[in-house]
């Protein structure tokens, strides 16, 4: 081997040497040797880090508030709760909402969706049951339920049945008064 | 393949009277005064019609559950040429001969152009449902098609307390108290409030 090339290889050997040295100092600052590997992935990476923890942590608040129930008679753990999602809350029409409530707001249309979740019903079935008004007045009250989706007519038979959501408006709405008679109550 | 020997008659009648069709626990079907009619054979007997008129179809799609009713009842007005297999001898007792006047009302120039109409329907009643359905005189049961607007034929059979109906979108069966409604977004079995739901 010529001189030039022992030369050459020695040069060789000491930069390989002094990127080892550097590449060392990027991974592994001096003030921070010791066990494990450390890099340093610099600061807007762990703010980043940082939000994402503080957007985790906020989460599992947000959830453990909505699965625990606070009530007159303490608290419970709601095993089927929902997230509630603004987008949801957003697109409500609330006009709707209100609509159902008052379909839901008469006495008489609460006990025709009471006889009803017996099951089906003739207009002369629900007379009999709901004898203090008159064929035109349960028509009426009928007529908005049907209009609100809680009630559907037959069109060959002519019976009136609860829907789904009309069963579930009506249970809401006994909950929710037993709720408040017990919250009164305390 | 019975479909294949069905034959249109050749003469266009009307009928004289409203009729009832159909009536059944969940089904009715009516046609008015003064429908168009023509006869469809199988075998050289009169097997049904296809009839044009004031025709009412009102079905109790709905399914009974313990969690409340589902679906909603159909009620239209049809106003196209309609098949109907297997109705009434009462029907066949009130046709008459139509006059030019009763075709003209239904908006046909001639007879031949309802008779056309008549065979498209027929055709296609014939090409899309292919050999499933023999209906005869010696069974209760119905069948119609009524053209949607799709393109298509909504296809109802009864028999019964038993009902077949297919419309676009859905599919509704019922048996009694033994109900299925198939649509786009889920198919529910339901017996006597017990029920089975399957999302999509």
């Amino acid at each position: 081997m010529s001189e030039d090339m022992k030369e050459e290889m020695k040069k060789l050997k000491e930069e390989i040497a002094n990127m080892k040295t550097q590449l060392r100092d990027i991974a592994e600052p001096s003030s921070r040797r010791g066990r494990g590997l450390y890099i340093d992935i610099g600061s807007p990476v762990q703010d980043y880090v940082q939000d994402v923890m503080q957007g985790v942590a906020e989460g599992v608040h947000g959830e453990l508030e909505r699965s625990i129930f606070i009530g007159p008679r303490g608290c419970r753990i709601l095993k089927t709760a929902e997230p509630l999602r603004e987008e949801v809350e957003e697109s409500t029409d609330f006009n709707k909402v209100a609509g159902l409530m008052s379909a839901l707001g008469n006495e008489h249309r609460l006990r025709t969706l009471n006889e009803l979740m017996s099951g089906g019903k003739y207009v002369n079935e629900l007379q009999e049951k709901l004898s203090e008004i008159t064929v035109s007045t349960l028509s009426s009250h009928l007529n908005v339920l049907e209009e609100t989706g809680l009630v559907v007519q037959e069109k060959v038979r002519g019976r009136y049945l609860i829907t789904m959501p009309g069963r579930t408006a009506y249970k809401m709405a006994m909950k929710v008064t037993r709720f408040l008679g017990a919250g009164n109550e305390e | 393949m019975i479909w294949r020997s069905y034959q249109l008659g050749d003469s266009v009648l009307k009928t004289s009277d409203s009729l009832v069709l159909l009536k059944t626990e969940r089904g009715l079907v009516e046609i008015g005064k003064d429908g168009l009619a023509v006869a469809v054979k199988l075998d050289g007997k009169v097997r049904g019609y296809v009839l044009q008129g004031d025709c009412k179809l009102a079905l109790d799609t709905i399914v009974e559950t313990r969690e409340g009713a589902i679906g909603k009842p159909i009620e239209k007005e049809v106003k196209k040429p309609f098949l109907a297999l297997g109705t009434s001898e009462e029907l066949q007792r009130s046709l008459g001969t139509a006059s030019v006047d009763d075709l003209k009302r239904m908006g046909y120039e001639n007879s031949q152009q309802f008779l056309t109409e008549a065979k498209e329907l027929l055709n296609h009643f014939s090409r899309r449902r292919m050999g499933y359905f023999n209906c005869s005189h010696d069974s209760e049961g119905s069948i119609f098609a009524f053209p949607n607007d799709a393109g298509r034929v909504d296809i109802l059979l009864a028999d019964g307390p038993k009902l077949v109906y297919k419309a676009v979108g859905m599919i509704f069966i019922a048996d009694g108290n033994k109900t299925v409604l198939k649509s786009p977004e889920r198919v529910i079995v339901s017996d006597l409030g017990k029920c089975l739901t399957i999302r999509a």
